[in-house]
């Protein structure tokens, strides 16, 4: 008797799908191959990141725990500063944005362990909130430098960052019970920290909790300059990770943190007088996340791994304003992200291992502000940044495979679909009520080649596609801002690129380099352009159809930009005999606003780093590093206005550190540096404050 | 008919993911055979010819589970032991595997005066003075060898060993 049709597909997909356990090698069978034929066997692992970086099509970069416990960074945007093709801005002492190929702040996207840290009001320019991880919680740091969408989505636009933080212990390594407590202190910023760290695993459950605060004073810059008032800040943060070993292969892990940043002042703008306070109450964010991962499903499942994970993100913001001194703006936005992804990784025949998967997010804001009268002490509920209640989300679906197309030749081709919606219902007395409804959509796909031309030496060339779509901070805002007001656009569309690189790439005995140019050429890309209301380009407050003196100037953001960037990096590791290590980065990046004819903003200038090292056994260990950048006078026109740059653009440096590290025992080191040895004063390109002066960092671990 | 021409489609196309299921081993599983291959390919100097080999783990995880499939496989004539370290109690071991390099430092330090060979599971092993690291790059397994630390030592690997490895050298990577 036949079967329905509909019968027959089921039958088909539930006899694909549930033939019982795969029907993989087993190991006694793999170890009678050829270690020739166990390196060209594919494996599947549920996460993204590797181990190593030199196989890899993509221009990578990696801090390893390894460099980020020697050299006893302040905070994450210090170290992601130190990574080869990455430059640092800082506004404030206590931010700090990573500029990758020309692109800053919501064109980067960052990620901790696979999450999305962008959301929905992250605003053009450079921001903070890279400055929201604990450095104590990192086990390594990964950028992928150019567009990375069809994996990662929206915001992948000059590079991704992908924070990894330790693990809990794997409880079927067996039982154990680990800590440490670590203290740091310098003196340029006569700051002192501390971190008590307890992990263990019992069982079939591990965990890792730990606890950081730090307190920052002001910074004193080189070259005389002294003090910088409005940089000093405090820090507290807290975590907690456990894992569970679920059957044969699953692991659950389910994490919990809270991170606070306390009074940080906004320097470039206090120190320029235009504000009486820009102060960061409380900002930070709450993460609660749960990650199933587990390999051998089934023969379509060769690794599944599931995300579901809530953060918090805020900021409570006071400011008073030079031309109001007696009346306090009072701040608070706080978005409650939610994220749920699925990856699944499978392998087909021994060439091809796909990564497709879907991602949802979900991004509420809650936004308020109340003006308080200093005077009387009376507040008055005022719209606050975005509208309260507004909303952002967005679903996607990739797929990517990673082909062996010969002995020689790999590729890493994908595609990926995106849909956003954009909800905000408001009003204002000059634009009357808004219900704005977007739904703007992407394609990208990518494809990235690594040729192998000798044993050491392999070729690489890529194209890839990435998108940025429209978020609550581009299309919803509205209101006056000083002399500008801006209204609101519902019919963004995303911006978007063509990145091209190629270049070379070699790991032999003696060390390591790569040497990779880039072309990235974008469209669409969203900035404020005149505008009218209700016909007029100014807000028509008194009704006279003439502008007068305090009425703003009325703006929209459209997708009206183009722009281009290319240049090149280089990084290489050589080993000078048993001791010695020469590390080396360079980078140089030219961007053009390719409608307007002139620079782009805050291209970095020509920069890199060189580190000589020597090891002697594992007890002591002895760093001299050159940091220095040339001079960046090719200034876009905004670059000039900008009270973090000037007309005269950035001036070059080049400053020595010092470094050195003492393993007494196994069980406790000692590091000390002395960074910025000669004093000088310098800045990197586009920040409102000055780079630390000779300073002495004192670093003491103690392991149980 | 359209359900039955969707059927065969999806038949054809599920090829090569049938395919798969034959060939998918997982991580752990190929680095278990990779261990047994060193072993098959590198020798003491001056080590012992016959009776048990024995091969100490140290946190080795589910590297484990693969491994203990493998107990008792005859390498150059010996019989392969599996045994757990407890407290850097070293004495017996031929060989370590060390899952993790969190803790390894001071179980290396030992295992480097004993001359024993030292295999590692990540990209910090090697900067430890490990001897060979097990990494997982472009979805295969590389191994990496630690030219600094090898020839200090007495071990010595086979040309098939030289040929499939990356030799580095030096501490940091």
């Amino acid at each position: 008797m036949g079967l329905p049709g509909r019968t027959h597909l089921l039958w088909v997909l539930l006899t694909l799908l549930c033939t019982g356990a795969p029907a993989a090698q087993n190991v006694g069978g793999l170890a009678d191959l050829s270690l020739s034929q166990l390196a060209d066997m594919p494996i599947v692992s549920a996460a993204r990141h590797e181990q190593s970086r030199s196989g890899s099509p993509r221009a990578v970069s990696v801090i390893t725990a390894e460099e980020i416990r020697r050299r006893n960074f302040r905070n994450v945007p210090e170290a992601v500063g130190t990574i080869a093709g990455v430059y640092l801005q800082q506004t404030n002492y206590g931010g700090g944005s990573p500029i990758i190929r020309g692109m800053v702040g919501n064109r980067i996207l960052l990620m901790l362990d696979g999450v999305r840290l962008n959301n929905g009001t992250f605003r053009l320019g450079p921001n903070q909130y890279l400055n929201f991880i604990d450095i104590n919680q990192v086990d390594r740091i990964e950028v992928v430098r150019g567009a990375g969408s069809v994996l990662y989505g929206s915001d992948a636009f000059g590079g991704i960052i992908n924070i990894i933080t330790k693990a809990a212990p794997d409880p079927r390594a067996g039982a154990e019970l680990t800590g440490f407590t670590r203290v740091r202190f310098a003196t340029a910023d006569a700051s002192g920290a501390g971190r008590a760290q307890v992990a263990g695993a019992h069982g079939r459950v591990g965990f890792l909790a730990g606890f950081t605060h730090e307190q920052f004073g002001d910074l004193k810059a080189g070259g005389g300059r002294g003090v910088q008032p409005f940089t000093g800040y405090g820090h507290t943060s807290g975590d907690l990770r456990v894992r569970f070993a679920v059957g044969g292969s699953g692991t659950l892990t389910a994490g919990v943190s809270r991170l606070e940043l306390h009074d940080v002042p906004r320097t470039d703008i206090l120190a320029a007088g235009s504000e009486l306070q820009h102060l960061w109450t409380g900002q930070g964010r709450d993460h609660l996340y749960m990650q199933y991962e587990q390999s051998d499903v089934g023969p379509l499942l060769n690794a599944v791994q599931f995300t579901l994970s809530y953060a918090r993100p805020f900021e409570s913001l006071n400011r008073i304003l030079r031309s109001a001194p007696a009346m306090q703006r009072r701040h608070s936005d706080l978005v409650h992200m939610l994220e749920a992804g699925v990856q699944i990784t499978t392998l087909a025949g021994p060439r091809h291992v796909f990564t497709w998967g879907a991602t949802a997010t979900n991004d509420v804001i809650r936004s308020s502000r109340f003006d308080v009268d200093l005077g009387t002490g009376s507040a008055v509920r005022k719209s606050g940044n975005y509208f309260d209640n507004s909303r952002f989300a967005g679903t996607g679906l990739y797929v990517q495979d990673e082909v062996r197309l010969s002995e020689r030749l790999d590729a890493v081709v994908g595609a990926r679909y995106d849909r956003f919606r954009i909800r905000a219902d408001g009003s204002d007395p000059a634009f009357g009520s808004l219900a704005l409804r977007s739904s703007p959509a992407a394609v990208t796909g990518s494809g990235h080649v690594l040729y192998k031309l000798t044993r050491t030496l392999s070729a690489i060339a890529g194209v890839s596609q990435g998108f940025r779509a429209p978020n609550l901070d581009d299309a919803t805002i509205l209101g006056g801002i000083e002399t500008r007001y801006e209204i609101p656009n519902a019919e963004l569309r995303p911006e978007r690129s063509w990145n091209t690189e190629y270049g070379v790439r070699a790991q032999a005995r003696k060390g390591t380099f790569s040497l990779v140019a880039f072309r990235d050429a974008y469209r669409d890309l969203i900035d404020r352009a005149p505008a009218t209301l209700n016909g007029l380009a100014f807000v028509d407050r008194n009704g006279n159809g003439v502008r007068d003196e305090r009425e703003e100037a009325v703006f929209q953001r459209r997708n009206i930009s183009r722009a281009r960037v290319h240049g090149l990096e280089f990084e290489s590791i050589l080993n000078l005999g048993q001791a010695w290590t020469w590390t080396h980065s360079t980078t140089w990046t030219v961007g053009s606003d390719a409608g307007r004819d002139v620079p782009l903003t805050r291209i970095p200038p020509l920069n890199g780093a060189s580190r000589l090292t020597w090891q002697s056994g594992r007890t002591w260990w002895l760093e001299g590093a050159l940091v220095a950048a040339a001079a960046q006078r090719r200034l876009a026109p905004g670059d000039k206005t900008d009270i973090r740059i000037g007309p005269g653009g950035t001036a070059g440096y080049g400053v020595v550190h010092v470094r050195a590290g003492l393993r007494r025992t196994a069980l406790a080191g000692l590091s000390v540096a002395v960074e910025n040895a000669g004093n000088r004063r310098y800045r990197f390109h586009g920040s409102g404050i000055d780079r630390p002066g000779i300073n002495l960092v004192v670093g003491w671990s103690r392991y149980f | 008919m359209l359900a039955r021409w969707a059927a065969a489609a999806l038949i054809l196309a599920s090829g090569p993911f049938a395919l798969s299921a034959a060939l998918s081993s997982s991580d752990s599983d190929v680095k278990a055979a990779f261990i047994v291959n060193i072993l098959r390919l590198a020798h003491k100097k001056s080590g012992p010819t016959s009776g048990e080999l024995t091969l100490c783990l140290v946190a080795a995880g589910s590297v484990e589970q693969s491994l203990r499939a493998v107990e008792n496989t005859v390498i150059r004539g010996r019989q392969l032991r599996l045994r757990n370290v407890v407290k850097a109690q070293l004495a017996g071991c031929e060989a370590l595997f060390f899952g993790s390099s969190a803790k390894a430092e001071a179980v290396l330090a030992k295992a480097q005066q004993m001359n024993l060979l030292t295999i590692g599971n990540d990209t910090e092993f090697l900067s430890l003075s490990g001897m060979i690291a097990l990494l997982v790059e472009n979805r295969r397994i590389v191994v990496e060898i630690n030219d600094s630390s090898s020839r200090g030592s007495e071990w010595v690997f086979s040309s098939h060993l030289l040929e499939v490895a990356r030799v580095v050298s030096g501490r940091l990577r």
